[in-house]
């Protein structure tokens, strides 16, 4: 990667594709070119692919030729191969010439994806991407067919993003599989992914989706030049591509949506956004991204708008809560005594008595061992899951309680802290909120409510600087456009929701032009 | 990209800008004290001519499109000599920041926390404002936009509580004019007219910089309007809740009347709101004066104003706690010297020197270019 | 000038001490070199190290300032 990183983050992205193969075949050390003799190719193949067992190079006869066919045997369909490529090949009557690999695969093959290789880097690349190559002697091409690859697994249900109403199908580790479930919601021939190749190793395809005359033609040239960026070895998840194109790294906020839904990813798509779909990832990156992304849930469009305002108001209050209430019970009890009722005050005093630490020391014994706990259930192998959720809870809640160590009040604060932070649709979200909750509780145990304050201030500074793609990530609240509004703090009715976000400079900011309102039919007086 | 990414101030974040910045020590400071229960008066006054204030520094700008007041002072002294005057308003910016967040480190430590040193939270406060700075100014209004509906509100909800726990005494506020016009005189000139409303020669380095200059005149107005009504509404509530005495013993009138406050047996002590709002109303005040100074600093020394940040916000930590040894001598300073030294030289003298001389300037160019 | 951020800010907080100097002789009577002593000393057994620690602080970034532009110019001048 070194060695050419330099060259080739100066290359437009038009020639990328070509660029990853030239790549590959110098680094290789391919100096070889594609030779008329097959048995010369064979020999090079054969020396490159050295040592592999799955590697097969099978001599057939076509056409009354003598050929090769080439192929991964790991990385390819085994019925389709014999059932469609080789049983074409051999059980043909009649000997046929042809004139060229386009005329042959007509011949044989019509009803395979086909590809037509001048060079020998492309027949690397093409078996190295599970592909067949036929070669023929004395032809100065091989014939790439692409019969598709093994098995995958099958579309199931969101894992991370559950919902109760609304389509149950999730993205897939398969490239092709998670473009389809994308165009089979949008079928609009404007919809358009391009395909980069990243990774020096891995040479992963990264799909940027957009809608061509939605999305700002800017925006574009930006999230693609930030693809082109991308210098990594392997290209293992989309997360690695999300480090890579965030504006910033120092922040606990994401900067970039994942989701595993395509209703979102298309919804998005829609707004004037756009989607990095990486292959082997069933989740999929959408840009630019705001902080209201990460209280709107796909759900929030399927039930009824009041429903949906209301319960979008619970998010932000429980991402306040998840945030402060730790901190706000340690300012309180150890510096602010004043301004608690006085009832209140006795009561939590009295439970505090037998408690040896100062709250800090119990808020952060309580917090740090819900956090092993969490990680724990989440590591954890399934089958022993339970025993850990069973444990946690009875030392968590019960004993520590009994041995005197935290005091009952604590234990609610904790647990309702946890069940708040929880409540992000987006679990990347949620992390910013723990990291962040043990900085205000420090800021807090030291300098009380005034500590509280000081790190609210200095947080919204911090997410008010943040852009993302250049878009500012508070959006439409800072700097405000009252025009979009409509679907930040509350969802409005979906046929009132007839503009796209302005923030994103959209081509057509209009999503539908007639203004129609539901009602009743009007009655039969009114026609006459 | 270009045009998405270079944001300036927009013009409804000028008018919060000015609006915090206005309200932000006025509120809790006592002022206009001289007209005991006309204060309220004395500030409408005050605001009528803070309107002028505004109009006057927007026709100062307006005269030299695009440049600041210092880049303004450039034009008409020339170098040195402009440079000299620039040093001198650094002097008095840093000098009224520093005031400023002595002012709210003395409330802090003499109501919320008695142990802590005023050093400790002038620092505190400092790093915030440096933060904000360093990130630029159009990130201080976008945080503002956040807050300003929290910082609007709280004001008027406080007014609210404390009417509804009937700690409001109208009466207070009677008679009206009782002495006839001369407190109310005597407490807008100079005190008043210098305090909020002068004080927004700070934004002469500000104003230039929104995304239209043009439309500019009409928020300025309109800005220092709607904080005159909310200083005068916060007036009547402080003088109708402690009455005119207490008002005037009291350092900070606001804490002490929400200090009154009892609802439902449960919401007593609401000193965090007021404090959340006095702190954030510093935060911008001391911010616009720290930036006002930076730029001045900026074009001095041909450097990014990012630069000198750093250095000048520890000069501003230092100041602030050096500025006087105790709170008596504070305020003594603040209503003795600052007004007749700083505040009238600095605000209305000096513009009113350079206005001259920037005519005569542009008419020469214009016919010129003519 | 190469040290201008530094120069700066000794220009700046000498005038401002300077200033705060001025002020206390127009209010108390006492002789100049009391008051500077008084706004300059440090205060032995106060909680004023602190400013004087964030003083330092500022003075030492204002040089890192300094340097790191010299180094730049250099490294620009020579490319």
């Amino acid at each position: 990667m070194k060695l050419f990183g330099s060259t080739f983050l100066r290359k437009k992205n038009k020639n990328r594709g070509k660029s990853t193969e030239e790549e590959l075949f110098q680094q290789q050390d391919i100096t070889k070119y594609y030779s008329r003799q097959v048995d010369e190719n064979k020999k090079h193949l054969g020396e490159l692919f050295k040592g592999t067992f799955d590697f097969k190079c099978e001599s057939i006869k076509i056409g009354g030729l003598k050929g090769y066919i080439t192929y991964i045997s790991t990385m390819i369909n085994k019925n389709e191969l014999s059932n469609r490529v080789l049983q074409a090949a051999t059980n043909r009557q009649t000997d046929q010439s042809f004139r060229d690999m386009v005329e042959m695969r007509e011949l044989y093959f019509p009803s395979i994806d086909y590809k037509v290789s001048k060079n020998f880097h492309q027949v690397v690349w093409s078996v190295l991407n599970g592909e067949v190559v036929i070669m023929v002697d004395g032809y100065m091409e091989a014939l790439t067919l692409d019969i598709g690859l093994p098995q995958q697994r099958a579309i199931s249900e969101p894992s991370t993003q559950t919902i109760i109403r609304g389509p149950k199908e999730g993205f897939v580790e398969a490239l092709p599989v998670n473009i389809q479930l994308v165009r089979k919601r949008l079928k609009n021939p404007r919809l358009r992914f391009e395909v980069f190749q990243i990774g020096s190793d891995s040479k992963t395809n990264v799909a940027l989706g957009y809608i061509n005359d939605i999305v700002n033609e800017d925006l574009l040239c930006e999230v693609r030049e930030r693809i082109n960026k991308v210098d990594v070895g392997a290209l293992l998840d989309s997360g690695n591509v999300e480090e890579f194109i965030a504006d910033k790294s120092f922040t606990p906020f994401p900067l970039v949506y994942n989701t595993e839904r395509p209703d979102s990813v298309c919804g998005h798509l829609l707004e004037g956004k756009m989607a990095i779909i990486v292959d082997g990832s069933p989740f999929v990156l959408t840009v630019p991204t705001l902080f209201v992304d990460f209280f709107q849930a796909s759900e929030d469009y399927y039930q009824p708008f009041i429903m949906a305002s209301f319960v979008r108001m619970v998010r932000y209050s429980s991402f306040m809560i998840a945030l402060l209430l730790p901190s706000l019970y340690v300012a309180i009890s150890t510096f602010h005594h004043e301004l608690m009722p006085t009832q209140l005050l006795i009561s939590i005093q009295a439970q505090r008595e037998g408690v040896p630490f100062p709250a800090v020391i119990e808020i952060m014994i309580m917090e740090l061992s819900f956090e092993v706990l969490r990680e724990a259930g989440v590591r954890m192998p399934r089958v022993v899951g339970q025993t850990v959720s069973i444990v946690g809870a009875l030392v968590i809640g019960q004993a520590a309680v009994e041995a005197g160590l935290v005091s009952n009040v604590l234990v609610i604060v904790v647990a309702f802290t946890a069940i708040a932070s929880f409540v992000s649709p987006i679990y990347n979200f949620s992390i910013a909120t723990r990291l962040l909750r043990f900085v205000v509780i420090f800021s807090a145990s030291f300098m009380g409510l005034y500590g509280v304050l000081l790190f609210l201030i200095m947080m919204v500074i911090h997410l008010v600087s943040l852009r993302s793609f250049g878009i500012p990530y508070l959006a439409p609240v800072a700097p405000f456009r009252p025009k979009d509004q409509d679907d930040v703090f509350i969802r409005m009715p979906i046929w009132k929701n007839k503009k796209r976000p302005s923030y994103l400079y959209p081509k057509t900011p209009v999503r539908i032009k007639d203004q129609y309102k539901p009602g009743p039919p009007k009655p039969m007086g009114d026609q006459r | 990209m270009k045009n998405i990414l270079v944001e300036k101030l927009s013009l409804w974040q000028l008018f919060i800008l000015i609006f915090i910045f206005e309200i932000g020590s006025a509120a809790v400071v006592s002022t206009g004290n001289d007209a005991k229960q006309d204060a309220w008066i004395a500030l409408g006054v005050a605001m009528i001519f803070g309107l002028g204030i505004g109009l006057f520094f927007h026709f100062l700008l307006s005269r030299a499109p695009g440049k600041n007041l210092f880049e303004i002072f450039q034009l008409c002294l020339g170098k040195w000599m402009g440079g000299a005057l620039i040093i001198m308003y650094i002097l008095y910016f840093i000098y009224i920041a520093s005031r400023v967040l002595r002012d709210f480190c003395e409330l802090i430590t003499s109501f919320i926390f008695e142990q802590t040193p005023v050093e400790f939270v002038a620092i505190t406060m400092v790093v915030v404002i440096i933060y904000m700075l360093y990130l630029g100014i159009e990130v201080m209004g976008r945080t503002s936009e956040i807050f300003i509906p929290y910082f609007f509100s709280f004001i008027i909800i406080i007014g609210i509580a404390v009417f509804i726990s009937g700690e409001m005494e109208f009466t207070n506020l009677l008679p009206i004019l009782g002495e006839g016009i001369k407190p109310v005189v005597k407490a807008v000139f100079p005190q008043l007219l210098t305090f909020p409303f002068g004080e927004l020669i700070a934004f002469t380095l500000i104003i230039p910089y929104t995304s239209e200059f043009k439309k500019s005149k009409k928020i300025i107005l309109l800005a220092v309007f709607a904080s005159g009504l909310i200083l005068i509404y916060n007036a009547i509530l402080q003088i109708a809740t402690l009455g005119v005495q207490m008002r005037a013993r009291s350092n900070f009138p606001l804490l002490s009347s929400a200090r009154e406050i009892s609802l439902l047996e449960f919401i007593e002590r609401v000193d965090l709101i007021v404090v959340f709002i006095v702190m954030y109303g510093i935060i911008i005040k001391v911010g616009v004066f720290f930036y006002g100074a930076l730029k001045g600093l900026e074009l001095l020394s041909k450097r990014p104003y990012r630069m000198h940040v750093v250095p000048l916000g520890a000069i501003i930590t230092f100041l602030s706690v050096k500025i006087s040894d105790n709170f008596a001598e504070h305020i003594e300073e603040g209503l003795i010297v600052v007004p007749m030294f700083l505040h009238i030289p600095f605000q209305f003298i000096l513009p009113l020197l350079i206005l001259p001389i920037l005519l005569w300037k542009t008419k020469k160019s214009k016919e010129g270019r003519e | 000038m190469i040290i201008l951020v530094t120069f700066m800010f000794c220009l700046i907080f000498c005038a401002s001490i300077g200033v705060i100097t001025v002020f206390d002789l127009y209010l108390y009577n006492q002789p100049l070199l009391t008051i500077v002593k008084a706004n300059v000393s440090f205060q032995r057994g106060t909680s004023q190290w602190m400013i004087y620690s964030v003083l330092l602080v500022g003075f030492c970034y204002s040089i890192g300032v300094d340097y790191r532009v010299r180094k730049n110019k250099k490294t620009s001048k020579s490319s």
